[in-house]
């Protein structure tokens, strides 16, 4: 039995489990749920401890060099003129993934245990929240482009249904908002889908083929194919290939979400459950620049290296736009959302500048922002159930109250502000060297954005270290008042146990970040020797 | 070597991870004997390895693309005097604070946080790379962060936290992306590599508007960013004009804290940082750094000369030191500047022990009565030299090592730099000798607000009294852990612990440990004169403080109500200034966006959802009419048919005939013509 | 009279040789005619004898239909047989479309059954049987006419059982408007196209597809009346199709209908009438030397605007059917895109779309009138807070909905999924403008699709109940749900293997 399919169709098992479990056991749903992230941990973590690094392990554009692989012919539609519609069920994984998968699957094990607080109809949103699990890591494992897509699209219902049914004030608009959101990016995916279907061959049979490597060879692509990289043809009289690439990057760009396709995040942030927050933030973020690394960049390095300058100024508005919103925020979970469009900019950047450290300092961002947002917001979810309140001029001197959260509350707060030793320091000071290195050896990437972006650094400082100093020192003052004061207890060991890993990683990873380059370097290396030979 | 070096790096964080799981006085215990030892540990390296050539010792840390990264220890004169220095001046404020924060009920946290930073704080000095640098310049502002914020109830300690991380911030900024540019031009981050002996960096050199560096070349301008970011570092640790407001405030932390970060060892930084990263600067850069420091030293030795808050007196005196050191770095007395900080960081410690040692007792003072009173305002005070007598001392020799009177620490270094100043002056054009007069000016200024000090609040009569006229106060020099740290530090501000000589400062071994021999001789007249005309007038200004406050001689310039008052008490306005011109628009730039982002960004998500239902109610609307309508005409054209068929069945047989005929005839008639 | 003489044996000939191929079809004869007098013989409570003889029926003709596939492959010439005289044309596709036909005739003739409000019907159920027996002898004949006499024949037999079958259960006022409307649509469009044909005659003396001179006769005549003549035709085959004008009928004759009735309007007639449009097209397009008129011009046009309108029109409805109606009529725009290919591989996908949104459509009117037999809904308030009632139910609705949107993991992404494909297949041989537009608009559309398809999973799940409305008098069978459920499971299934499906057609 392979790792990865294991680890992908988990969830599903335990799901069916609860299915089929009447609901006079209901409250035994959480601990499946619980156990099957703990399983996908452990899984991931032992994938983790077996992936071999090396050049040749470096994956990326080598179809030989993915480990883990699983490839099963699946769907085989006999298309008469046009030969057989081959898919295949192609999934593997390489440095860039593997990272990825981990921190998701630790995610995962918080988020299952912040939906304890899940209480009306539990069947329904554990079922769910498995589904989206399953296919969260089905994204990140799959090679084939239909496999992809099918997992990306699978995430969508979920979603909608979890923020719809279990969310806040506003739920529907903002279940709504997202779902067509995300659908307005995907279903033009989908076409180019097809196209690039259509416009490579798979030498090996000689029939088209849906495998993504395959893909980001231009010796597959037909001549006269739409996406052919010889003969160029054009879709509405623009480069037919940019338009692929656009289309493809609008698409996952809402998902990151990259300003001014971010509007969507904010409000689905402050009407979702904590745990379907965590979930968003912690790991659904990272499948959108997943996707720009992946797809975007491995199926257009040519275009993606001339719009890199595009890319990279959108990365920096994203950095200042989102901390500068944030710095304007009442609605605590609203300035976190705002603060990870923020973070995400870093990202963007870092793939923009298409330089070894770019890149790894881009990945690490993922990588340390999927663990600090997902404790950011816990950490929100915390007071949120016990007061129902988030407005940050309701609460003052909640040190005295609850001092072991008001601990854990600034280790999240200057680990995210980018605090040495911590994970997000050695990331974004990674992406800005590699963006303003871009400047001097491949040139794609001027100067003075790392420079702009630098002052992110500043204004994140500003608008944690405000809400810190208005709610969480000063003499105690709420909103709410007595009742208010009883309801807010420092936080339980369940609360602890979901904090502390968090906590630790972004500690760790801040230190040893050998335990991510360590994995990634040899594909970040692999991708950038890849993309560097579009570079003129 | 460089492993006893690395424990005494890591001895206080040993002693921070301890207090992070205990409680109660044991940690106070565990964090003074963890210091304790390092400083004995440091002194070993001291005596070893000074003046005998640097180690440096690394081993990789990661590896990120292709690029190695490497962790390690540089231990060069610079640092192992740094690591000396902050031991001997922690170890006597830990003394202190366990008796000083004795009482308070968060003493575990209050040690917690002193060893992280002075763990953060001794790295900072050792640190052989770019990356370990900046990580530990900012753990050193965050560890500052947490002791300023100590009281966190306190409104005003918050703030001011909050303020000193935020500027600090800026200075962060500064460093990374001189560090950014650093790297992109020289591909390490290597302290050595760039700035050693015929490093990178001074292998690098301008051509035609670019910066060239073996492998690489950039933009002239950039050099200069570099360089402006890495003023901005200083400015915002070492308190410089213009990122200089935060650290009067950061005077709500307590005083022991005061007196290690504020003004001995973190704020020192700044200079350490220019000294490790000396080969950057071109000429033109170097004289704006003396420009920089000449101004802070002015200015906020001004705005000391009308102060009430003891501490905040001994901030701005702390700024305009620091000042002067920078000033020193911009003339190129690297020595001299060195020399200073170490000789600085003695007595303006010692300066705020006695303060922390006055505060307390008048805190006494002030819970026993029930008194009204802030007990850090030099007004409430007076008459103190006969109750604290070792205070007193202390104090005296503090203040004049700070006034640079003869025979103390303060006379070496100081002197050196005005000296210098003036030669350095001489070498340019006559604009520049406007450094070296103000800060001629500054030091008698000096003298006078230390003098004022000292007045107020040893001789006297204890003006407390003024308010509440009966008092209990049974105030004295306090415990051992008061007496030992001001014993301590008070003898390290005297001369002889620096030089034998007690007038030529050129004859310290610290002096002589960072320059080479040419320095030496005493080429021309300023080394007589200066020292002779600026304590002469010192003493005359002191006497002038005599007069005022003591012999309390109406003086017209003194008077409280003029503009020049108000403009050096109101610390030239700085912080209303900044408030005005940078955080506000900040703010209002932020809930613009905000606006934006609400009604502009997404409104247009909105006006095409909108577009869309209206698009799809037209269809919907024009369905329904246009089918309905069809469908009316069609039954109307029907009913119209049925009618007119109708009209013909009127039941008469003649007719239908008739009409049957009618139609064939047509019919024939038809067919003929065609 | 002499020469009609000489030609009758080989009239005869042609006629007996022809009836192996036309098996399927005299046995729906026979099965009609059983109906019938099982009908006239067990009279009031002959429902259930009719359903089962009727459905065994259809079994048979779905095994007859699959052994013409059989039948056809031992024939030389390209698997495909002119019968009749060259009236019918029997090959690989159109037996495809009689396997849909068929199929989601047993299907429908199940559902009749189970609706409880036609079975609570006078008249009984029986003569329902009996009409759809009939229709879709007529569907069969449809799918292979070649020749303008029998399209006009089969259009006509179905459009008549048709009728019967919208006013079937006329005791409200609106369904029998909407019976009247349907009828009167129907005359005119039927006498429009008449009057096409017969102008076509008028120009070729050629009824027949395939031999005679009607396209080269016609690329002989004058192009602007040919172009009338032409249009005209295809009104009568777009009344079936519902494209794009010729749709306004469908919303309020389907919300009208029965539901039952409804499924049945909303899927087999529109699937024989692409067969109908196929076969009509392949003479002309095939024919290098025809430029008079441009069919892909006319598809993609008449494709966009229907996807366009249907879509549009469907967000702001509020009644279910209703809502479906409009949806039914985005699909057939999307389905032109297919036709407008003109590629066999264009016409597979076609006929995988089609079926998958038979299945679709079906479950999701029979889930309709679940929720309106056991929560008496009509329209989307009445859905409130059914989903978390009725999970199950719920549930299925939801996947059937996301086959209808074409999301994955559904039957319905993988049928646009090919549609696409195929399109795309074409447009980068010549890089038909339209084809593009084409295809952007089918995307532009799902989203739109979305709005209201969404918003039945909205009420169903996320709005709370404001009334609670406990189970109400007509508590039918599970039936209906099985069924759906099945329905459901199948749309799944094909959603991860389509294969199974493109296997059979």
């Amino acid at each position: 039995m392979n790792l990865l399919t294991l680890l992908i169709f988990i969830p599903l098992l335990f799901g069916l489990l609860i299915v089929v479990l009447p609901s006079s056991l209901r409250n035994s749903y959480k601990y499946i749920t619980l156990l099957a992230a703990i399983v996908q941990l452990g899984i991931s973590l032992l994938l983790y401890s077996q992936f071999k690094t090396g050049a040749a392990n470096a994956g990326i554009n080598h179809e030989n060099q993915f480990q883990f692989v699983q490839k099963l012919p699946w769907i085989q539609l006999d298309l008469g003129t046009m030969g057989k519609m081959q898919i295949d069920y192609f999934v593997g994984i390489d440095g860039i993934s593997i990272t990825l998968l981990v921190m998701s699957a630790l995610v995962m094990v918080v988020a299952a245990i912040a939906s304890w607080e899940i209480t009306k109809n539990l069947k329904g949103y554990f079922v769910l929240f498995l589904i989206l699990d399953m296919a969260v890591f089905g994204v990140f494992c799959s090679l084939d482009f239909f496999l992809f897509y099918l997992f990306y699209e699978l995430m969508l219902l979920p979603l909608y249904f979890l923020i719809g049914m279990w969310g806040g004030a506003r739920r529907e608009y903002a279940a709504i908002k997202f779902f067509l959101y995300t659908l307005f990016g995907s279903v033009f995916m989908l076409l180019v889908m097809v196209g690039l279907y259509l416009s490579v061959k798979d030498p090996a049979t000689g029939s088209h083929t849906f495998n993504i490597i395959q893909m980001m060879n231009p010796a597959n692509y037909d001549a006269n194919s739409i996406f052919s990289t010889v003969n160029h043809q054009t879709l509405f009289g623009f480069p037919a290939r940019t338009v692929g690439f656009v289309v493809l990057f609008i698409a996952f760009a809402i998902k990151v979400p990259v300003v001014p396709l971010h509007t969507w995040l904010p409000d689905a942030h402050v009407e979702a459950p904590t745990a379907v927050s965590i979930i968003l933030a912690g790991v659904l973020l990272k499948i959108g620049s997943y996707g720009i690394i992946r797809i975007c960049m491995g199926i257009f390095p040519d275009v993606a290296v001339s719009g890199s300058f595009a890319l990279g100024l959108l990365g920096v508005i994203s950095i200042l736009y989102g901390a500068l919103n944030a710095l304007a925020q009442r609605d605590l979970k609203r300035m976190i959302a705002y603060s990870s469009v923020s973070h995400m900019g870093f990202v963007l950047l870092g793939i923009a500048s298409l330089t070894t450290e770019g890149i790894s300092g881009a990945v690490m961002q993922m990588v340390s922002h999927g663990f600090l947002s997902s404790m950011l917001f816990f950490l929100v979810g915390v007071i949120y159930t016990r007061v129902h309140d988030r407005d940050i001029y309701n609460f003052r001197g909640l040190g005295t109250l609850m001092p072991q959260f008001t601990v854990f509350v600034m280790i999240a707060f200057f680990a995210s502000l980018g605090l040495p030793g911590f994970s997000a320091f050695i990331a974004e000071a990674f992406t800005l060297a590699g963006t303003f290195k871009s400047g001097s050896i491949n040139g794609l990437l001027p100067h003075w954005m790392a420079a702009c972006a630098a002052l992110g650094i500043l204004l994140s400082a500003c608008y944690f270290l405000w809400t810190l100093q208005r709610m969480f020192f000063g003499t105690e003052r709420l909103k709410g008042g007595e009742e208010w004061k009883h309801a807010l207890k420092d936080i339980n060991w369940r609360e602890k146990s979901a904090l502390v890993p968090l906590a630790l990683m972004a500690l760790l990873l801040g230190i040893m970040p050998s335990l991510v380059f360590g994995k990634i370097n040899d594909s970040v290396i692999a991708l950038v020797d890849f993309t560097k030979q579009y570079i003129r | 070597m460089a492993y006893h070096a690395l424990a005494a790096v890591l001895l206080p964080l040993l002693a921070f991870v301890i207090n992070c799981f205990i409680k109660g006085k044991a940690t106070g215990w565990v964090s003074t004997i963890a210091i304790l030892l390092s400083a004995v540990i440091s002194i070993i390296v001291f005596s070893h390895t000074f003046n005998g050539g640097a180690i440096h010792l690394s081993r990789v840390w990661f590896t990120i693309g292709d690029t190695q990264l490497y962790a390690g220890l540089l231990l060069n004169n610079l640092s192992i005097l740094m690591l000396l220095l902050v031991n001997l001046i922690a170890l006597p404020v830990h003394i202190f604070s366990m008796a000083y924060m004795g009482h308070d009920q968060r003493y575990g946290r209050y040690f917690t946080c002193l060893s992280l930073f002075c763990f953060s704080m001794l790295a900072l000095v050792v640190v052989d790379n770019m990356v370990l640098f900046y990580t530990f310049w900012e753990l050193v502002g965050f560890s500052s962060y947490l002791l300023i914020g100590f009281w966190y109830k306190k409104e005003k300690a918050i703030q001011a936290n909050k303020k000193a991380f935020i500027m600090n911030r800026i200075g962060d900024v500064g460093l990374l992306i001189a560090i950014l540019v650093i790297y992109a031009q020289f591909h390490t981050f290597d302290l050595v590599k760039l700035f050693g002996q015929g490093g990178l960096v001074s292998q690098s050199f301008f051509k035609d508007g670019l910066w060239i560096a073996p492998g690489a070349s950039i933009p002239a301008i950039w050099q200069y960013i570099a360089c402006g970011g890495i003023f901005l570092a200083v400015c915002a640790k070492s308190a410089q004009f213009p990122l200089h407001t935060w650290l009067p405030d950061a005077m709500e932390g307590p005083t022991s804290v005061s007196a290690l970060i504020h003004a001995a060892t973190m704020v020192a930084a700044g200079i350490f940082l220019l000294g490790r990263v000396y080969p950057m600067f071109n000429t033109a850069e170097l004289d704006a750094l003396a420009f920089i420091g000449c101004f802070t030293a002015f200015m906020a030795a001004t705005i000391a000369l009308t102060q009430n808050d003891l501490k905040r007196i001994l901030a701005f005196s702390t700024i305009s030191q620091l000042g002067f050191m920078v000033m020193a770095m911009g003339i190129n007395a690297y020595a001299s500047s060195l020399f200073h900080l170490v000789t600085h960081a003695f007595f303006k410690c010692l300066l705020f022990l006695v303060a922390g040692v006055v505060i307390h007792e008048m805190q006494h003072v002030k819970d026993e009565n029930q008194l009204d009173i802030d007990p850090q305002n030099i007004l409430y005070m007076g008459g103190l030299r006969k109750r604290m007598p070792l205070t007193f001392i202390a104090a005296i020799i503090g203040g004049a090592a700070l006034v640079g009177l003869p025979l103390t620490s303060g006379y070496l270094s100081k002197d050196g730099i005005l000296i210098q100043a003036f030669e350095w002056s001489d070498t340019k054009s006559i604009g520049y000798k406007i450094v070296p007069i103000m800060m001629l000016i500054t030091s008698w200024l000096t003298a006078f607000y230390v003098a004022r000090l000292i007045f107020k609040v040893f001789f006297g009569k204890l003006r407390v009294l003024d308010v509440k006229p009966v008092v209990i106060c049974h105030i004295s020099d306090g415990g051992w852990q008061y007496r030992v740290p001001l014993i301590l530090l008070s003898l390290c501000c005297l001369f002889p612990v620096f030089s034998l000589d007690p007038l030529l400062y050129e004859q310290s071994w610290l002096f002589k440990a960072f320059t080479t021999a040419d320095h030496l001789e005493r080429m021309n007249i300023y080394h007589t004169i200066i020292p002779a005309g600026l304590n002469i007038l010192s003493i005359a200004v002191i006497y002038l403080a005599y007069a005022i406050y003591i012999q309390e001689r109406k003086m017209l310039p003194f008077a409280q109500n003029n503009w020049a008052f108000d403009f050096s008490y109101n610390q030239w306005y700085f912080n209303k200034a900044y408030n005005t011109i940078f955080v506000k628009p900040v703010l209002a730039l932020g809930s613009g966006l905000f606006w934006f982002d609400r009604k502009v960004v997404d409104g247009f998500i909105r006006l095409l959802q909108n577009i869309l239902l209206w698009l799809s109610k037209v269809a919907d609307v024009m369905d329904r009419y246009v089918i309905d309508g069809f469908l009316h005409l069609l039954t109307a054209i029907v009913q119209y048919i049925g009618n007119f068929v109708r009209s013909f069945q009127t039941g008469r047989v003649q007719y239908y005939l008739l009409s049957m005929l009618a139609v064939i005839v047509a019919w024939f008639i038809f067919k003929t013509l065609i | 009279m002499n020469d009609l003489l000489a030609s009758l044996p080989g009239q005869l000939t042609n006629t007996i040789g022809s009836l192996p191929y036309f098996n399927p079809e005299i046995y729906l004869a026979v099965l009609f005619l059983l109906v019938l007098i099982t009908d006239l013989i067990f009279g009031r409570d002959s429902a259930w004898i009719c359903r089962i003889i009727a459905i065994g029926g259809l079994l048979i003709i779905l095994f007859k239909d699959l052994q013409q596939i059989g039948l056809l492959q031992t024939r030389a010439d390209a698997g495909s047989v002119f019968l009749f005289s060259n009236m019918l044309r029997l090959y690989r596709t159109a037996i495809s479309f009689k396997l849909i036909i068929d199929f989601f005739a047993i299907v429908l003739i199940i559902y009749f059954g189970l609706d409880t409000r036609l079975r609570k019907h006078p008249k009984g159920l029986s003569d329902l049987y009996t009409i759809v027996i009939a229709s879709i002898l007529g569907l069969h004949i449809m799918v292979m006419a070649v020749d303008l006499l029998s399209v006009y024949i089969a259009i006509e037999m179905v459009s008549l059982a048709s009728y019967l079958l919208a006013a079937y259960r006329s005791e409200n006022g609106f369904s029998a408007e909407s019976g009247l409307k349907y009828v009167l649509f129907g005359a005119v469009s039927s006498a429009v196209m008449l009057y096409g044909i017969s102008l076509l005659y008028g120009l070729t003396g050629s009824l027949n597809y395939f031999d005679g001179n009607l396209v080269p006769g016609l690329i002989a005549a004058n192009p602007a009346i040919v172009t009338v003549a032409i249009i005209l035709v295809l009104v009568g085959i777009g009344f079936k199709l519902s494209f794009i004008p010729m749709h306004f009928w469908v919303p309020d004759v389907y919300q009208g209908a029965p539901t039952p009735v409804t499924a049945y309007l909303s899927t087999l007639p529109k699937v024989a009438a692409f067969a109908l449009l196929i076969n009509f097209l392949t003479p002309f397009v095939f024919n290098l030397k025809w430029v008079a008129f441009d069919f892909r011009l006319f598809l993609s046009v008449i494709g966009v605007i229907t996807m366009i309108a249907g879509n549009f029109a469907a967000v702001w409805q509020k009644n279910i059917k209703r809502i479906l109606a409009y949806s039914s009529i985005g699909h057939t725009g999307f389905a032109l895109m297919a036709v407008a290919t003109f590629t066999g591989q264009g016409i597979s996908a076609l006929t995988f779309y089609l079926a998958v949104y038979v299945f679709a459509n079906i479950g999701a009117l029979m889930l309709a009138s679940y929720f309106t037999n056991v929560g008496g809904a009509e329209d989307l308030d009445g859905y409130k807070g059914l989903g978390i009632k009725y999970p199950l139910a719920g549930v299925s609705f939801v996947i059937i909905l996301i086959s209808l949107t074409g999301l994955p993991v559904s039957a319905g992404f993988n049928g646009k999924l090919l549609v696409f494909s195929s399109v795309y297949a074409v447009y980068e041989q010549n890089h038909n403008l339209w084809l593009l537009l084409l295809m952007v608009t089918g995307a532009l559309t799902t989203v739109v699709s979305l709005f209201y398809y969404i918003k039945i999973p909205l009420y169903l799940f996320l709005k709370k109940q404001d009334i609670e409305i406990g189970p109400t008098a007509v508590e039918s069978g599970n039936g209906l749900l099985i069924v759906s459920v099945i329905l459901a499971a199948i749309v799944l299934l094909l959603g991860v293997f389509p294969t199974y499906l493109v296997g059979i057609l």
